[in-house]
């Protein structure tokens, strides 16, 4: 046996004086394959004077010298001890007891007289366990505790207390009377996580989830705080079956769409309504074409610190309540409220770091030029030649003339000409791309009395993204107050007021993109002028001469040096909001209840948006300005009765009036010409124009909301709404849509409820019609003012101009006979509980019909009209969704829970009107995204290689694929299924969760690759540019098997002998739409919780988190992260063109309550 | 319950004009029309439409991004596609109809003679970019949806009837409320108006010089009756110096610099016969001859404010040139080309001194003896002097002369043009086939197609 001398020395003499036991457990540790976990302050300056033999048995050891010094232990699992203080040790009086001074024995005594200890162990129901960390509070008091690690606890109660309640995450709470007796165990059930859920249902109105009869989830702020995205939209990503989350892309304040169950309304909006605590919230998205920057959608302004809860509503059952704009479902929000007590402060911070996690791959073999004459000819940044067609760079070299603006090095010239310094290869993107920073703070202070509740908040957020200089800040502050202004009579008044906004990069379709000019770079021209990063974004001299021209690739910034742009193309936008809401509720009887909510939310987002003289885009200087300002201001009247009917009959019905008016306007004043350099004010403009645009709506309705309950088995809710729309005409202005919702609990009336295998078993089904109104003002036709275009490479004309103010008619045909659309939905589903709440699953199937869509239809313009609203149209809907939780594994203090979602949907534009069977939602050169009869929703539209009905390609009779005439389907945005998968697993007080997110199917249009290639800088134009006769299968015009021999790029064909710049600039649309599948970890979080050390009357509870963020992604899709998207927040999907890349990231989080 | 419902509902909800935008009207006056019909014609001839043809017709080259492809024939049935509806069917030909509407209505002929002079511009280069297009069922909104197409003897008809009815309401007395500064090009001088009419009436007559026997005849009466004959009534639109005003070739090359140099066959021309016009044409830069540099003054079509006319003069006298040499007044045709070439020198700014040798060297017939070579002669100086002003009326006449002498592009893709000739025509936009589908089909089955191969019924 190989054991140190001095374990020797230890095994075989009894002790004779005293040994720390830390060094005892030590040694124990040390002798044989056990560990030990305790508390320090226990076991410190611990002295045993027991004698013992390290031989015996572990057991016996520690039942030896553990007691005399008043503590014992517990064996858990084979070889592990637990060591605690016994609990009757102060009784006992042992000698090593510090009295506190004037603590004295009697008092003690006279004490427990008033004041009762009570004491006991939480075990788990379903598998027998103790509960550590589980809460134990006096009921309507601050006082309580939490469970050890045995699941013991100790609490002292004050005179006249009565109820205890315990609590754990994921369990029901219990509430026990305690009678007298000092002890208490009990045992707690797993809570039906997913079912006995309280939903928000409307105005006020919350329902218990197994009343509904369609399919809806509730997200807690563990789930949606996982990703720490600032977005609250993308932080919905991957949670809930049905839902659909898109990110436009990694840069700060960067929009997200969200659709629930898929796209179904051509021209309309097709994203759910959010609401939160019953008002409206605005989501809407300005901007995001093709140029531009990535703007946000306004839910981002909401700081997920101050939300409670979340609902998602899907499909439109719940329309009646919120009217037509939740025709695509709705996220209702609850905010965080202050509850009776002391005051509770929670504070958070957050600090995160991000880097750029795909980038599209680059050729580092060819130089800057072109073929000519025959040969591949390095032409410089001074010949202004965009493409890398040039010789390798390993046969340049540099002349050493450092008077050379370009390169520090001196210009290149072929080998053996210059002075031996061989050429370098840049790379741009290690020399462009930063560290991205993010700083979170949140601070509320919430509590109460019972006649007034109060929260209140603060929070920041500081961001800075991978691109140098962009940022977004959001600042917010938020107070919510409950009076009860008399018994029966409560006001709430809640106000959160925020300032967001940042700075912003241009990408996109621009010569002053960001990404354009970054991804285009050749590998021969250094962007930063020997600097990289911050530091060549901070030098001026890596983008500007002293003559005020730019140091760029092309000369003078044909297309802009990226540090160019990040600093003499600034974007600027500044909101400022106010969400104020105030509500009446007023408790007329003990079944009649009646509310009134008043809501605004009312901001304004001012946008300057400029281009310096002598950037790619608008050469001589632009400044524009714009000011959008939002007013919703939302009415909400609702009365409200229970009441328990004859027997098993109970009933729950509403009434409600809602008015809702909307102002939506931008004033727009563009100032192009500057005139100094650098100075972005419009009074530096010559020539200016103006813009204005205004968007008002006003919306009033009444419904009814009926719930009959039998027992717990049929839940059958009726409901009806007639709403006003100021948008149809006047003759069909008001439109009626009912919905039936059913509920039918089979387990309850087959008494299984408390069978072991299934013992929640629900059916639902559940018919809705949906009304839906028009944009506004598309009953008339107007003059606007003149433009003269027709050219999408050039800017408009905008009149007034040539000194004289114009007028057109506009190209869209007013229609006075419009009437609302509809949505028929039908939807039926499961929810089912197996193994006593361990496992639950819920499945549902819908589909929806919208009918007589109110569709701008494209016009042959030969009609003098371009569009023309008409009802007109039916687009279908369905797919399924199933959830899935379980627990894989419950031991004592180890838990593994398993979440997944699936969802899967279609939308099929099943008819369109008359004459246009096919209709354009957005289109770029050789791009568009379409609605076409029989097609998915959104089909991607394109030029594409001519093939026979065999589908082989034709091959011209230069030996390449022949085109086709008629640009082609070449794409479909939608993916074919989503999988969310989230596994959790937790120890203790430690807990690790990870969210894999699954997409399959898809397709995006890399347009980035196609023009990437055309300029000879794409990875496979460098991979395969010495390609030699190469034979494209396929048959030739005739119908023969092609033979044609041909080579890829040989500079001896010339510049039209190059296959990437046969089919023009971006190349053929088919040939880059791509698979957008991938697999991702979108979020790992790691957290640990735990009470400081030092010991207080009312502990702080710390948790601290690492979490990741997008932290690997498997694609084959060849270019930036396919989760991005040209368009953002809008209908159109599956674009990418020069985007902003996405970033992955790190974040470390703290959290303290008190 | 059902009492409130009742009430609610029998309270009919009335939103009063919250529907009626007010930042905008739902009419307009025609002085606040016309601006934009003039403006919109005008981009017409020199925006994506003048650019894809000078590129085709070898103006220009196209060395980078999209002129790049225009260059290789790759012109879809995208790239035309905005030109057709918001530049000319949903943009200027819809303005033109709108005043030609109003002015009948309200008794102002002035409005309706100069809408019907752009109305016959905008139509003449519909039809000669694709043949059949749908003109006497167009403009009628939501009663006509689907259009037909008119062939192209019915359109080129309606051009001349156009122009006919144009002089015929601008020889009637004004209104009391005529045209005035919101005429950009005359101020509303109706004379003017008549004396382009007329010139555009001879253009149109001589498109057809391969279809009809009487188009010369026709052409030099139109020029003889009247058409303009000065420098100073030349139809000028007044591009201004600035972006929002410029003129739309300057523009793209200024926002998209570097795509555009002058055409190799052109270059070789001028350069060849020392011209002087070579240096208000191109500018070399890094031994590219561009046709735009910001510091390049000397440049006529560099200059955000060149003026774009309608019809110029020089092309007047070239088609008085063209149509004497038809009908065998060899002589005054001598004269009419030298006089088209003098007007062209003066209107680049070429000082007398500059021009004297090259109008002595070339400018006669004495080594062009026969027909052909005269008429080679006649078109290409007229080849020359279209040069950024109207590349589009240089397409039509090598259609239909086959002069100048251009050789297709080399390496060229044959997807929309499989015999790779220079393009005879180009492909229907893309939203006549989504929209107008039968007639969009009935028009390309009559005309055996619609690549860029094919030859369209006027130039055949």
């Amino acid at each position: 046996m190989a054991t140190t001398g001095k374990s020797q020395i230890l095994a075989s003499a009894p002790t004779p004086k005293e040994i720390p036991l830390l060094q005892i457990l030590k040694e124990l540790k040390h002798q044989k394959p056990v560990s030990f976990l305790y508390e320090p302050e226990n076991i410190e300056n611990v002295l045993i004077q027991t004698p013992f033999n390290y031989k015996e048995d572990t057991k016996r050891i520690l039942k030896t010298i553990l007691s005399p010094v008043g503590l014992k232990f517990r064996k858990v699992g084979k070889y592990n001890f637990i060591i605690k203080r016994a609990k009757n040790w102060r009784k006992k009086g042992h000698p090593r007891i510090n009295q506190k001074p004037g603590q004295s024995f009697l008092k003690q005594k006279t004490k427990t007289l008033a004041v009762q200890t009570i004491s006991g162990i939480v075990y788990s129901r379903e598998d027998g366990q103790t509960l550590m960390g589980s809460t134990v509070q006096i009921k309507n008091t601050a006082i309580g505790t939490t469970t050890d690690e045995f699941g013991e606890y100790s609490l002292k109660i004050p005179p006249g207390r009565q109820t205890l309640v315990f609590s754990y995450l994921g369990f029901k709470d219990k509430q026990v009377q305690i009678n007298g007796q000092p002890e208490q165990n009990v045992i707690l059930e797993v809570a039906s996580t997913r079912l006995d859920e309280v939903i928000i249902t409307a105005v006020g109105i919350e329902a218990n989830k197994r009343l509904l009869g369609y399919a809806a989830d509730n997200l807690s702020p563990e789930d949606f705080s996982l990703s720490n995205a600032p977005n609250l939209v993308s932080a919905l990503s991957g949670q809930s079956a049905g839902v659909w989350v898109n990110t436009a892309s990694g840069s700060p304040g960067a929009s997200a769409s969200i659709f629930i169950r898929g796209m179904r309304s051509v021209n309309g909006s097709n994203k759910p309504l959010f609401i939160l605590d019953g008002i409206p919230i605005d989501n809407t998205t300005t901007g995001n074409g093709t140029q531009g920057v990535d703007v946000s959608n306004r839910l981002i302004d909401l700081n997920r610190h101050d939300i409670a809860k979340i609902s998602i509503l899907k499909g439109p059952a719940a329309t009646a309540l919120y009217g037509i704009r939740a025709a695509n479902g709705a996220i209702v929000m609850a905010s965080k409220k202050g509850k009776q007590g002391k005051p509770k402060v929670q504070f958070s911070s957050s600090f995160g770091f991000q880097k750029v996690n795909k980038l599209p791959p680059r050729q580092t073999t060819y130089s800057q030029g072109k073929h000519i004459d025959g040969r591949a000819v390095y032409q410089g940044p001074e010949t202004n030649v965009s493409t890398s067609y040039g010789p390798p760079v390993s046969e340049l070299e540099f002349d050493g003339d450092n008077s050379y603006p370009y390169d520090q090095n001196g210009r290149l010239v072929p080998k053996g000409q210059g002075n031996g310094v061989l050429a370098k290869v840049y790379d741009p993107y290690a020399a462009f791309f930063v560290q991205g920073h993010s700083f979170d703070n949140h601070l509320a202070i919430s509590g109460g009395t019972n006649w007034f509740n109060y929260y209140l908040s603060f929070g920041q957020l500081l961001q800075t993204g991978v691109v140098p200089n962009s940022t977004f800040e959001r600042y917010t502050l938020k107070g919510i107050f409950d009076v009860r202004l008399a018994e029966k009579f409560r006001m709430g008044v809640s106000t959160t007021v925020i300032n967001s906004g940042g700075f912003r990069m241009k990408r996109g379709s621009q010569f002053s993109g960001v990404p354009l000019g970054l991804f285009r770079n050749p590998n021969t021209f250094d962007i930063g002028n020997g600097k990289t990063g911050k530091a060549a974004a901070n030098t001026p001299a890596s983008y500007i001469f002293e003559n005020g021209k730019q140091r760029a690739y092309r000369g003078n910034g044909r297309y802009d040096n990226p540090f160019w742009s990040v600093n003499r193309n600034p974007f600027e936008d500044k909101v400022n909001r106010l969400i104020q809401n105030v509500s009446l509720d007023y408790q007329l009887n003990s079944w009649l209840k009646a509310t009134y909510k008043i809501g605004f939310d009312l901001y304004t987002d001012s946008r300057k948006d400029a281009f310096d003289i002598n950037s790619g885009t608008h050469r001589n200087g632009q400044v524009d300005l714009s000011d959008i300002q939002s007013i919703n201001i939302n009415s909400d009247f609702l009365l409200t009765a229970e009441k328990k009917l004859s027997g098993n009959w109970h009933l729950k019905a509403s009434l409600g009036h809602n008015f809702f008016t909307s102002e939506f306007s931008i004033r727009e004043t563009k100032g192009d010409d500057l005139k100094k350099q650098g100075v972005y004010n419009i009074s530096n403009a010559i020539h200016l124009s103006t813009n204005e645009t205004l968007l008002r709506k006003k919306v009033a309705g009444v419904f009814a909301d009926v719930m009959f309950q039998y027992k717990n088995i049929l839940y059958l809710n009726l409901t009806g709404r007639n709403d006003w729309s100021s948008t149809l005409p006047k003759k069909n202005n008001a439109f009626f849509y009912p919905s039936l919702n059913l509920g039918f609990e089979f387990t309850e009336l087959l008494g299984w409820t408390d069978s072991p295998l299934l013992s929640y078993g629900k059916l639902r089904f559940s018919y809705s019609r949906v009304g839906n109104d028009a944009g506004a003002y598309l009953t008339d036709t107007y003059f606007n003012f003149a433009v003269a275009g027709g050219d999408a490479l050039l800017p408009n004309t905008d009149f007034p101009a040539f000194g004289v103010s114009a007028f057109e008619r506009s190209g869209t045909l007013g229609n006075p006979n419009l009437k609302p659309e509809t949505v028929t939905s039908y939807e039926i589903g499961t929810d089912l509980k197996f193994f006593r709440g361990r496992m639950e699953f819920d499945f549902t199937w819908y589909q929806s019909t919208s009918q007589d869509q109110i569709i701008n239809t494209q016009l042959p313009a030969t009609t003098g009209f371009l569009l023309a609203p008409r009802n007109a149209g039916t687009i279908e809907n369905r797919g399924v969704e199933i959830g899935l939780s379980t627990s894989l594994l419950r031991k004592s203090h180890f838990r593994w829970d398993l979440a997944a979602n699936f969802s899967h949907f279609e939308s099929l534009v099943k008819k369109l009107p008359e004459g246009s069977p096919s209709i354009v939602l957005a289109s770029f050169t050789n791009l568009s995204s379409m609605i076409i009869e029989g097609q998915p929703y959104g089909v991607l539209v394109g030029t594409s290689i001519k093939r026979d009905a065999q589908g082989s390609m034709i091959i011209d009779s230069y030996g390449f694929p022949a085109v086709n005439a008629e640009q082609t389907v070449v794409g479909d945005p939608n993916p074919d299924w989503l999988l969310g998968l989230r596994n959790t697993f937790t120890y203790k007080n430690f807990s690790l969760s990870a969210l894999l997110d699954i997409r399959r199917g898809g397709d995006l249009w890399n347009g980035t690759r196609g023009v990437m290639s055309y300029l000879g800088i794409s990875k496979i134009s460098g991979d395969q540019r010495e390609v030699r006769n190469f034979i494209f299968p396929g048959i030739t015009e005739t119908g023969e098997p092609n033979t044609q021999a041909v080579d890829l790029a040989n500079p001896a064909n010339g510049p039209s002998g190059i296959y990437w710049q046969r089919y023009g600039f971006l190349g053929l649309a088919e040939q880059h739409i791509e698979d957008a599948s991938w697999i991702r970890l979108r979020e790992l979080k790691f957290s640990y919780r735990f009470h400081p050390p030092w010991s207080l009357r009312h502990p702080p509870e710390f948790s601290v988190s690492l979490s990741g963020q997008n932290v690997f992604l498997i694609t084959n899709y060849s270019g930036i992260d396919p989760e991005t998207n040209l368009r953002g927040d809008s209908n159109i999907l599956g674009w990418d063109y020069f985007n902003l890349p996405n970033t992955k990231g790190w974040s470390l989080s703290l959290d303290v309550q008190f | 319950m059902q009492l409130l419902l009742f009430l609610a509902l029998s309270a009919s909800c009335d939103f009063g004009d919250t529907n009626l935008d007010p930042t905008r009207q739902t009419d307009a006056e025609l002085k606040e029309i016309l601006p934009t019909a003039l403006a919109q014609t005008s981009r017409n001839l020199a925006s994506i439409g003048g650019r894809v043809t000078g590129t085709v017709i070898q103006h220009f080259k196209g060395i980078d991004a999209q002129p790049e492809s225009y260059s290789q024939y790759l012109i879809d049935e995208r790239t035309l596609d905005q030109f057709w509806r918001t530049g000319l069917f949903g943009g200027a030909m819809k303005d033109c109809q709108n005043i030609i509407e109003k002015a009948k209505k309200s008794e102002q002929p002035h409005y309706e003679g100069i809408a019907k002079i752009l109305m016959a511009v905008n139509l003449g280069i519909a039809t000669s970019f694709w043949g059949e297009v749908p003109f006497k069922e167009a403009f009628n909104g939501l009663e006509n949806l689907q259009p037909v197409y008119d062939s192209q003897e019915a359109l080129y008809q309606s051009i001349q009837q156009l122009l006919n009815e144009a002089i015929e309401a601008l020889n009637q007395p004004a209104s009391n409320n005529p045209p005035q500064e919101d005429d950009l090009i005359f101020g509303g001088d109706a004379t003017k108006w008549i004396a382009t009419s007329k010139a555009l009436q001879a253009r149109y007559f001589l498109h057809l010089s391969k279809r009809r026997t009487e188009a010369a005849q026709d052409a030099l009466n139109a020029i003889r009756a009247g058409a303009f004959q000065s420098l100073e009534q030349q139809p000028d639109f007044p591009f201004s110096n600035n972006v929002n005003e410029a003129n739309p070739l300057p523009l793209y090359n200024f926002e998209r610099p570097d795509q555009l140099a002058i055409g190799d066959f052109l270059h070789q021309l001028l350069k060849d016969e020392n011209d002087p016009r070579l240096s208000r044409y191109a500018v070399e830069i890094e031994g590219m001859p561009l046709l735009f540099d910001r510091d390049a003054s000397s440049l006529y079509w560099g200059q955000f404010g060149a003026p774009l006319p309608l019809i110029s003069l020089a092309e007047v006298k070239f088609i008085e040139a063209e149509a004497l040499l038809r009908l065998h007044r060899t002589e005054e045709a001598e004269t009419a080309l030298r006089e088209a070439c003098i007007t062209h020198f003066q209107q680049m700014n070429i000082p007398e001194p500059e021009y004297s040798v090259y109008l002595e060297n070339h400018l006669h017939f004495l080594n062009a003896t026969s027909f052909d070579q005269q008429l080679e002669l006649v078109l290409t100086q007229k080849y020359i002097a279209l040069f950024g002003q109207n590349p589009i009326e240089a397409w039509v006449d090598f259609r239909r002369t086959g002069y100048p002498e251009l050789q297709p592009a080399t390496g060229a893709n044959p997807s929309f043009n499989p015999s790779l000739v220079v393009p005879r025509r180009y492909l229907y936009p893309i939203s006549e086939r989504i929209s107008n589908e039968t007639n969009f089909n009935a028009a390309i089955q009559r005309q055996g197609g619609h690549l860029m191969d094919v030859n369209i019924w006027a130039f055949k």
